[in-house]
């Protein structure tokens, strides 16, 4: 979002226009709409170890491994990380 | 108050980022800098000058890592010349755009190829349009003043834009000559610490520098030319407050010799500007009213200054030693559309001093009285030029193969 602190008048404020954006849930939309292959979590093999909570780029793991598929963009980096192969990926029927 | 020195202009831009007090130093060997960054490390290791040296495996790293620094909220220096610029051009502009103050010094050095470690201006002129704000120097005195000088600048809360420090490879980087250098308490009076207007935060994450959508790109880029417009007044700010505490003055946006009646005046940047003072004095021994502008900040370029001291003049000659190709002379260029519809003056173009050529102030004594008689056709000449058999190297070289692929 751009930052505008300056006015029209020339020379005297201080601050400049830039484009920062700030960590906010969902800043970018539902990226879990974007997802072909879902996550899918075995509970008899998953030890709960958290490295798929540490390792999701989306941060859309929680520490109770529930993923949050709003924002799970299917990226399969969670099954491959699992070092118990607890998580599969498996192809997602759209619901029209 | 100050200590005396002989020294090369690459240890007296050493010594300017000891008195700055820079923090981070990420820089990468490169004719003719290398000095400046063996010197600051050998401040680093014997002299227990307090200062993180990263020694980086490329000029793009080196500007990567300046910006880290500055973007971590300490003052950052670098070195580089010619090919190393041009390597780090991209994250020029990301320095500049995301309004980070830091400091380099380039050492201006011919672009290959033909591979040419000598003098011109090509390397710095070509990053003209990145942001950088580009102080060039003609002696080495004015080298450690204007690098001193270039963080106030840069860290002005006005500006908040990089700063290259800009000096001639070889007839300064590896010459000695004289210098006063201020007492450490002296220039702290003068430079305040490191202040800027964001660094990154743990407590208040953001991006910068993310994406941004038509509607609001240009807003971003006026804010850039604001600074850079801002920063004509915080430069002379800078020089004079620069004299009143330390008492070295080098002009401000520009540096001027003889103008007073002057009716011809000849524009240079850089050393060229020294050798032009000696072809000013010639010609004024002939007895034509000649005059002197070296322009020390090339970006932001001194628009007020030349249309208020050119407008009554007869006769402008501009000293290039880079070329735009197909344009000619970027000073000159510049110079003329600056001073376009405020000024009479007939202007005139040399392109001399490519790669380190000798320019002698005979041959700019001899093209101004030409052009001041009427002489000299109003464009771009290139008085050194001279282009003879012994020149055709490609011919002589490639004669066999044009023959056997039928170019000939």
């Amino acid at each position: 979002m751009p930052q505008k602190k300056q006015k029209k008048k020339e020379g005297e404020e201080i601050g400049f226009v830039t484009t920062l954006s700030v960590p906010l849930e969902g800043s970018v939309g539902l990226t879990g709409s974007w997802r072909i292959f879902i996550p899918v979590k075995d509970e008899e093999k998953c030890n709960n170890c958290l490295l798929c909570w540490i390792y999701c780029p989306e941060a859309c793991i929680s520490k109770d491994i529930e993923i949050n598929f709003d924002y799970c963009k299917g990226c399969g980096i969670c099954a491959e990380e699992c070092p118990r192969k607890a998580i599969t990926m498996v192809k997602e029927e759209k619901q029209e | 108050m100050t200590w005396r020195l002989v020294e090369t202009a690459n240890h007296v831009a050493a010594h300017a980022a000891r008195l700055s007090r820079v923090e981070v130093v990420s820089a990468y060997p490169i004719t003719p800098q290398t000095q400046v960054i063996e010197e600051i490390s050998r401040f680093i290791s014997e002299e227990g000058f307090d200062c993180e040296y990263i020694p980086v495996e490329s000029e793009h790293s080196a500007m990567a890592a300046m910006i880290g620094a500055a973007a971590a909220g300490v003052r950052a220096f670098s070195a580089t010349a010619s090919h190393g610029l041009a390597y780090m051009h991209e994250l020029l502009h990301w320095a500049a755009g995301i309004r980070l103050p830091m400091v380099m010094v380039n050492v201006n050095r011919a672009m290959g190829p033909g591979w040419n470690i000598w003098c011109d201006h090509q390397d710095t002129m070509a990053a003209r349009d990145t942001g950088w704000i580009q102080l060039y120097c003609s002696s080495h005195q004015e080298v450690l003043d204007s690098t001193i000088q270039a963080y106030r600048i840069s860290e002005d809360l006005k500006v908040i834009l990089p700063v290259m420090v800009c000096y001639d490879a070889f007839r300064m980087s590896h010459t000695y000559m004289q210098v006063d250098v201020p007492e450490q308490e002296v220039v702290d009076r003068f430079l305040p610490p490191f202040r800027t207007l964001w660094k990154m935060d743990l407590e208040h994450p953001f991006t910068h520098g993310s994406v941004i959508y038509p509607n609001d790109y240009e807003e971003v880029r006026f804010s850039m030319e604001q600074a850079q417009h801002n920063a004509r007044k915080v430069i002379k700010n800078a020089a004079e407050e620069y004299r009143d505490i330390v008492g070295e003055y080098h002009g401000d946006l520009i540096d001027t010799y003889a103008l007073e009646d002057a009716e011809h005046v000849v524009v240079a940047v850089g050393t060229i500007a020294s050798e032009a003072r000696v072809a000013v004095d010639e010609l004024r021994s002939s007895g034509y009213p000649c005059g002197l502008i070296r322009i020390r900040s090339f970006r932001p370029f001194p628009i007020e200054e030349l249309r208020d001291l050119l407008s009554s003049v007869r006769t402008v000659m501009v000293l290039d030693r880079a070329v735009s190709f197909g344009i000619g002379g970027i000073v000159y260029s510049e110079v003329k559309a600056v001073i376009c519809g405020c000024s009479d003056a007939s202007t005139f173009n040399l392109i001399a001093g490519l790669g380190g050529k000798d320019v002698a102030y005979t041959m700019i004594a001899e093209y101004m009285e030409a052009a001041i008689k009427g002489r000299l056709k109003q464009e771009t000449s290139w008085p050194y030029l001279q282009l003879t058999d012994h020149h055709m190297v490609s011919k002589r070289g490639l004669e066999g193969f044009w023959k056997k692929e039928g170019v000939l």
